[in-house]
């Protein structure tokens, strides 16, 4: 069955190029990365084609294969941490933030027990994936707010992704791991010693007496193709919203989609999709939070957002 | 004559490296995004920021230890081995193969078992360890092969000892051998130690460095601390040099006296 579509979409491809040349329009180049952006976007996946426009999915696994294509040009909107977003902004890459999506994943996990807040962490080795991401900044900057120094009075251990981390936390050699979902329940679905110890939206909430979220991850689009085509934008974000209100409600085929399309077990989404805190907003509108987070990152390391807080021009506005 | 030769290479070579800086300055011109490429001029005013801060001799001095250590090692390991396996041809055959197959594996092989098996320091110590200890030994080896056989009956006809035999017969012979093979085990040291620098995130070291400037994409940054990467294999290439040059002239002195 598979096989017949695959073969009737490279023949209608064909005869689509060479009958109407030029009169289709050029596909929406997405990307986004297997995790929790890629997850956002499965139902997307599954029906890529929006008012008549074809919109071309890439899944990448860690941020900076993704980086490369949108620096180049070659991307039109990608799912990306909203640091990230700011360092390319600030580097005059030409793209802009249009929308909010992933509202923090982080969590600490690992066997022991006796970890009930940030201060237990004291003398421990902790492994965190990805040097210098969010998961390494934000939880230097919750160590500190708790009066701990990340460099004396614990150990990190890094490791390249949080995909790698997982397989490490599974085999038992991460004792304490920093993660994000979805990868926290792939950990927990593998291991029944192993539980969540600390949760890093909850603790964000009570240091900065807000609501435990903060923008993680967010959407880009290239400034030049969102003035081109500003309708193509519209309707992305419309449908990425509808496309996570959807996963809400249809978990169980959340997980199918997932598993098919950004390498996620079914099961993984299934449960811990509660955890995973999507939610759509569009950017402009949560202008205050990102700036908020962006500048508490900015506090751990300058370079994390590109040397200086993003301006207004940051945020696309439709 | 000489001086004038010396003198035409040195112009011949600042010509190249101002041909290469040009080439270099208008390509990021064309590319127009430093991200991407940033000109030799953003590239150099980097480095001197760069110098400027503390920590940059706290990175070039980890790199540098972390270097010495896994090359000394490998040297004399290399060293000894060689000498063995190349006196004794049994042990040739049993060393020959082990040293192609190290020979013949991708560094970054190592790199990536270093990662799954070590922390920390040893994931570096072993991946120089590695790829420069074969470099030694078959040098040495080819060393050891290529003495003099009328100087090798010679020790046997007068019983020369066994120690003797080693510092006056063996190790002379094979200098210029084991020289060679410290100017390539030397150069390559670099290279696999940033690499595996860059994967396995020691606190401090070039690599480190590199591979945060990398995920911040300050691309002037990764070109910087290429070029102190250069500038330190182009020191120890020439103090190699040096000294090997050194030797050779004392040893022909000797020989006229």
């Amino acid at each position: 069955m598979r096989r017949i579509m695959i073969w009737a979409m490279i023949v209608g491809m064909l005869l689509a190029g060479s009958l109407s040349m030029g009169a289709e329009p050029a596909p929406v180049r997405v990307l986004a990365l297997s995790g929790n952006t890629g997850l956002a976007m499965v139902r997307m996946m599954d029906q890529p084609v929006i008012d008549g426009v074809n919109y071309q999915f890439q899944v990448y696994k860690s941020p900076d294969q993704l980086i490369g294509k949108l620096v180049t040009g070659e991307a039109d909107i990608a799912a990306l941490p909203s640091n990230t977003a700011a360092i390319l902004y600030n580097r005059g890459t030409g793209i802009q933030i249009s929308s909010i999506i992933g509202w923090g994943v982080l969590y600490v996990t690992g066997q022991d027990r006796n970890i009930k807040k940030w201060t237990d962490l004291k003398g421990k080795e902790v492994f965190i994936g990805g040097k210098g991401a969010v998961p390494d900044l934000l939880f230097q900057y919750l160590c500190q707010k708790n009066g701990l120094r990340p460099d004396a009075d614990l150990h990190i251990t890094y490791v390249a992704s949080p995909a790698e981390l997982a397989h490490l936390v599974i085999a038992g050699k991460a004792p304490l791991a920093v993660i994000p979902e979805p990868w926290v329940t792939e950990v927990l679905e593998h291991s029944s010693q192993i539980q969540v110890l600390l949760d890093f939206q909850k603790e964000w909430g009570r240091i900065e007496k807000t609501q435990p979220l903060y923008p993680q991850t967010c959407v880009v689009v290239r400034k030049q193709f969102a003035k081109e085509y500003p309708e193509r934008v519209q309707a992305f974000s419309r449908e990425l919203a509808k496309s996570i209100s959807w996963l809400e409600q249809n978990r169980e085929k959340g997980g199918v989609l997932a598993e098919k399309y950004v390498s996620l077990s079914r099961v993984s989404v299934e449960k811990g999709l509660v955890r995973c805190n999507l939610k759509y907003s569009d950017a402009y509108t949560v202008r205050n939070e990102v700036q908020m987070f962006l500048s508490r990152l900015y506090e751990v390391m300058p370079q994390a957002v590109g040397g200086k807080l993003p301006d207004e021009n940051f945020y696309y506005r439709p | 004559m000489k001086i004038s030769t010396t003198a035409r290479n040195l112009w011949l070579g600042t010509a190249a490296l101002a041909g290469v800086a040009i080439l270099w300055h208008i390509a990021a011109l064309r590319v127009g995004l430093p991200v991407i490429l940033p000109g030799p001029s953003a590239v150099f005013s980097r480095l001197a920021t760069m110098i400027c801060e503390p920590n940059f001799w706290c990175h070039v001095g980890a790199t540098l230890l972390r270097g010495l250590a896994g090359f000394l090692l490998s040297l004399a390991v290399g060293t000894a081995v060689g000498l063995v396996a190349g006196i004794f041809p049994t042990l040739e055959a049993l060393f020959r193969p082990l040293i192609v197959v190290l020979r013949s594996t991708p560094s970054m092989a190592f790199i990536v078992l270093a990662l799954i098996w070590f922390k920390g320091d040893w994931v570096t110590l072993f991946v120089i360890f590695l790829v420069v200890f074969p470099i030694i030994a078959q040098n040495v080896i080819e060393g050891v092969r290529n003495i003099d056989r009328e100087l090798l009956e010679m020790v046997t006809v007068f019983h020369v000892g066994k120690l003797r035999r080693l510092t006056v017969l063996y190790l002379p012979s094979v200098a210029s051998y084991l020289a060679a093979g410290i100017a390539a085990g030397l150069g390559i040291t670099w290279k696999v130690l940033i690499a595996a620098e860059v994967f396995a995130y020691p606190r401090t070291g070039i690599g480190t460095q590199m591979d945060t400037a990398r995920v911040y994409l300050e691309t002037d940054k990764v070109f910087a601390w290429s070029l102190v990467v250069i500038a330190i294999g182009l020191c120890f290439d020439y103090a190699v040099r040096a000294v090997s040059r050194k030797q050779e002239e004392t040893r022909k002195g000797n020989r006229h006296v």
